[in-house]
């Protein structure tokens, strides 16, 4: 056994903890947008944690703050902020074998603090380094710093969101924020045609009201990938 | 954009509670479902596959009408500010990787062409 090997649930816990700080940078700003934007769609600063604390999954949070500041109904704004979340389906299912051995309160623990980012650190070490014990610890440890981050984000956010004056064009770093995501999300060209079909069919509907045009470009940008990806050319390396 | 008139312009602070509570539900569900379920549902193969397409897809859908704001009566954007600077942002993003440096680059280069333009 090599001497790195965490012994105890708590080390690879912390080992966890301490791989996934890199990324605090980078999404405590996230947070913050998300708390700046909650106050300018209307929301109560109660209400602004609320969402952080209550859906913990930014995009989606972002996505909901903007319709709820466009009065859109309440029923279509679940839909659409659920409708980004549908990823977590794909997490739940590949993870669901190494949470197994967890009591079901565990189980929910680790449900409710999934976002991308744990999801990604926790899978990789438990599927790579399948020696390593303790792969629940270290999933914990990866993803609680992340809530602590978004929920403390999330308030400086709020204490900002009503103090900055509507020049700043705050507004625009919410899609910073998604093009932050997106990015790494086009991996492919299956990917590429998603996202520009996506992107493409929403400006062109844009003038649909309450952002139909993100659920009806979302559900092309799936297709346009999906047939993409059951047609490989020849020259597209076949990768699972 | 406009909307028709007889719709009400803000949403009561229950509705909001509401939207939050039922968002806040369904996505603990999404997250918890196949932990709960123990190998007994599976995920159509289908399904999962046109899954995997869903964040380029919608994070698109997002991004690029923010930053390509066209005139309601053509193609021209509207800001071309924002149109440079999201361009740059996911140039940003492609090279680093790196959230906080893409917020910041792309604010940044928005503002300088707010002021340039």
């Amino acid at each position: 056994m090599p001497e790195q090997t965490p012994a105890t649930a708590r080390s690879a816990f912390l080992e966890g903890a301490r791989e996934i700080s890199v990324l605090v940078p980078g999404i405590f700003p996230f947070g913050m947008v998300a708390g700046i934007s909650a106050m300018q769609a209307g929301l109560t600063p109660l209400q602004a944690f609320g969402g952080s604390l209550f859906i913990f999954a930014g995009a989606s949070q972002l996505v909901a703050y903007e319709l709820i500041g466009n009065a859109a109904p309440v029923l279509l704004i679940v839909l659409a902020a659920l409708t980004v979340n549908l990823r977590f389906l794909l997490y739940s299912t590949a993870l669901a074998p190494l949470m197994a051995p967890l009591p079901l309160r565990l189980r929910a623990l680790c449900a409710y603090i999934m976002t991308d980012q744990a999801y990604a650190f926790g899978y990789r070490r438990w599927t790579e380094h399948p020696e390593r014990p303790f792969p629940q610890a270290y999933y914990m440890g990866a993803a609680l710093p992340l809530l602590a981050t978004w929920l403390s984000s999330t308030v400086a956010g709020i204490l900002l969101g009503s103090g900055v004056p509507d020049e700043w064009g705050l507004q625009f770093a919410v899609p910073l924020c998604f093009i932050a995501i997106l990015v790494p999300a086009v991996k492919d060209r299956a990917t590429l045609a998603a996202a520009l079909v996506g992107g493409s069919v929403a400006i062109m509907l844009g003038g649909l009201p309450w952002k139909l045009s993100l659920l009806i470009g979302a559900l092309c940008g799936i297709m346009a990938g999906v047939l993409l990806s059951a047609r490989p050319t020849a020259k597209e390396p076949g990768n699972a | 954009m406009p909307e028709p008139a007889l719709l009400q312009l803000a949403l009561t602070d229950g509705q909001v509670w509401l939207a939050i509570a039922l968002t806040g539900i369904g996505t603990f569900l999404l997250r918890f479902v196949m932990f709960a379920a123990h190998g007994r549902i599976q995920l159509p193969q289908r399904l999962f596959d046109a899954l995997k397409f869903l964040p380029p897809a919608i994070l698109a859908a997002l991004v690029l009408p923010a930053i390509y704001r066209s005139e309601p009566s053509g193609w021209a954007p509207r800001e071309p500010a924002h149109l440079l600077a999201g361009l740059l942002a996911i140039g940003i993003a492609w090279r680093t990787r790196n959230m906080l440096a893409t917020i910041l680059g792309g604010m940044i280069a928005m503002w300088i062409l707010e002021i340039w333009l």
